[in-house]
């Protein structure tokens, strides 16, 4: 029997504010533990919650960008539950009133062709207290507790784990570009959790539930899935009924691993947070927000495609922010985006990768690398200008002193001259053009390297090569 | 509803790290008291069960949010000083897995 897979998925977004959701204490990551708390995350008797602007304006930036119906009144909610990461006892939430609705994303699915996931909500909430497990003991840091998130919950129209980690890359590409947070699944500021269940083909029931918690990579992501549905299918092809139980993905096995067997669904006793009344937005700071939003993911591209950038190039630049930040503030400087874009995928690219640095920390500014990739598109050739950029980096100094150190000088590509010194290579090499004309192509590179170096160089490869192929032809 | 006593006063108190005296502890109870036979009253009038829970006295908002800008947050000396065991920095408890 062929099975179906059913997937959901909840995926928390830790915002990238200033301050907490509720309270005024920083957000901003420290690695100092328990440095950004005030006395409301920690629960101190009298403290009340007021609302972060920010957080609210993000929210709705990512429910526009997700296709929502956006809630027009905040409501927020109390989830009850007793744990040692939330010191209030419960979490701040918006239980019965989410700010976002009924949204969808459009992604690739495993045969590359677009598929509708519909979404049913988003919400903000607080996030918990940090903490360590150790052998018999645990630590508690509340640097992140009351940082604002953002949780989307799809519908459960996920069939594979290729559409799920599509689904998630565009999610995140809509909250890092967004500016709503940095997205980072490694570090936990974007984490997913995934609901998983089998049916047969043409059944409208659903199976049992599995759920696999803190799944850590785009790539970790289609792993876990696809295992998992391997998993299950082999399971109920056995006989065995799956049991409803919550799981994680072991990277080193690449399986997921059983945490826990859930007995009973937790009741959470929600109730609407007395503390918080009811928050009305008005039109005007709704649109307000939207309009106000950096330029996405999605957008950006359609942009790159139309510079001429293919598909390729647009998605190496887009994914990451910061090189796309480089490459638009060098892009009104240039002739030509593709030039542009070659130059920063592979010679920066290059660099970075080889000192193990970032795109913040690359030494060349926008300015000087426009300038390099403008002689490119000016006449000298590729080889002239990476041996530019590399001078330059070599040496701090600008593209023009590095030309001038270098003694580059633009290729001649007058047909004249090429013409002139082919026929003169040509005459003094008549067995190369004899095994040339004998099915010998190495020969042709032989004879374009034999004018390239009786003209220094000067002379543009290209225009070689092509007048080389016409005179061999009459000869 | 559960019968407010001393004794459950006092284990609230424990739970929630309180300390009071007996004089503030008959004070809650008589209060309680008041506040038991209020609910009893309330718990009296026809067709409770029909209405929709209240969360506000009134249809109240109120537009206000808060900027986003840090403050300064709590001295982390204060922060940890009414915890029972600290260890680098952190609050130690024994271990909880959830």
């Amino acid at each position: 029997m062929n099975f179906e897979a059913v997937i959901g998925l909840e995926i928390h977004v830790e915002m990238k504010t200033k301050s907490k959701m509720f309270s005024a204490a920083p957000n901003s990551f420290s690695r100092e533990p328990n440095t950004e708390i005030a006395l409301l995350d920690m629960a101190y008797p009298g403290t009340m919650p007021i609302v972060n602007k920010q957080a609210v304006i993000n929210a709705i930036r990512v429910a526009n960008a997700l296709h929502m119906t956006i809630d027009h009144e905040l409501h927020f909610d109390r989830k009850n539950y007793f744990y040692s990461d939330l010191p209030k006892g419960f979490q701040i939430t918006q239980q019965f009133r989410p700010i976002g609705r009924d949204g969808y994303l459009e992604v690739l699915g495993r045969d590359g062709k677009k598929k509708r996931i519909e979404i049913e909500r988003i919400h903000m909430e607080e996030d918990t207290c940090k903490q360590l497990h150790f052998m018999d003991y645990t630590l508690l840091d509340y640097n992140r507790a009351g940082v604002p998130l953002v949780e989307i919950v799809s519908r459960p129209d996920i069939r594979n784990g290729t559409e799920a980690m599509h689904y998630v890359e565009a999610i995140r590409n809509i909250v890092l570009y967004s500016g709503t947070s940095d997205g980072k699944m490694e570090e936990g500021s974007l984490r997913c959790d995934v609901n998983i269940s089998l049916r047969p083909y043409g059944s409208d029931a659903f199976g049992t539930k599995v759920e696999i918690k803190n799944i850590n990579s785009l790539k970790n992501i289609e792993q876990a899935l696809d295992y998992e549905i391997e998993r299950q299918s082999a399971s109920l092809l056995n006989g065995t009924p799956i049991q409803q139980e919550t799981r994680r993905f072991d990277e080193a096995s690449g399986k997921t691993v059983l945490m826990r067997v859930k007995t009973s669904a937790v009741d959470y006793k929600y109730f609407p947070e007395p503390n918080i009344v009811p928050i009305p937005l008005s039109d005007e700071f709704v649109n307000q927000a939207i309009a106000t939003c950096p330029e996405l993911y999605d957008a950006k591209k359609e942009r790159y495609l139309a510079k001429g950038l293919n598909e390729a190039d647009a998605s190496i630049i887009l994914s990451d922010i910061a090189m796309s930040r480089y490459f638009e503030k060098a892009l009104p400087l240039v002739k030509n985006a593709k030039t542009l874009a070659n130059f920063l995928i592979v010679e920066v690219n290059g660099y970075l990768n080889k000192n193990a640095i970032g795109i913040a920390e690359f030494p060349l500014d926008e300015a000087s690398m426009a300038e390099i990739s403008n002689l490119q598109d000016d006449g000298f050739t590729h080889k002239q200008c990476a041996d530019i950029f590399n001078y330059c980096l070599a040496n701090k100094v600008s593209p023009k002193e590095a030309s001038s150190a270098l003694q580059i000088e633009k290729q001649v590509v007058d047909e004249g001259a090429v013409l002139q010194a082919v026929n003169a290579v040509l005459d003094a090499n008549p067995q190369s053009v004899a095994d040339f004309k004998a099915g010998k192509d190495r020969a042709k590179g032989f004879l374009v390297g034999q004018v390239m170096k009786a003209s220094h160089g000067k002379l543009n490869p290209a225009a070689v090569s092509k007048v080389m192929d016409e005179e061999l032809k009459k000869r | 509803m559960k019968e407010i006593t001393l004794d459950v006063l006092h284990d609230a108190a424990t739970r929630l790290l309180f300390d009071m005296s007996d004089e503030e502890y008959q004070t809650l109870f008589e209060e309680f008291k008041i506040l038991t036979k209020q609910m009893e009253t309330i718990g009296r009038i026809q067709g409770l069960d029909e209405l929709e829970p209240m969360t506000f006295p009134f249809d109240c908002g109120n537009s206000y949010l808060r900027e986003d800008v840090a403050e300064e947050p709590l001295p982390r000396e204060e922060a940890l000083a009414n915890a029972g065991s600290v260890q680098d920095n952190e609050i130690k408890l024994p271990k909880v897995v959830g």
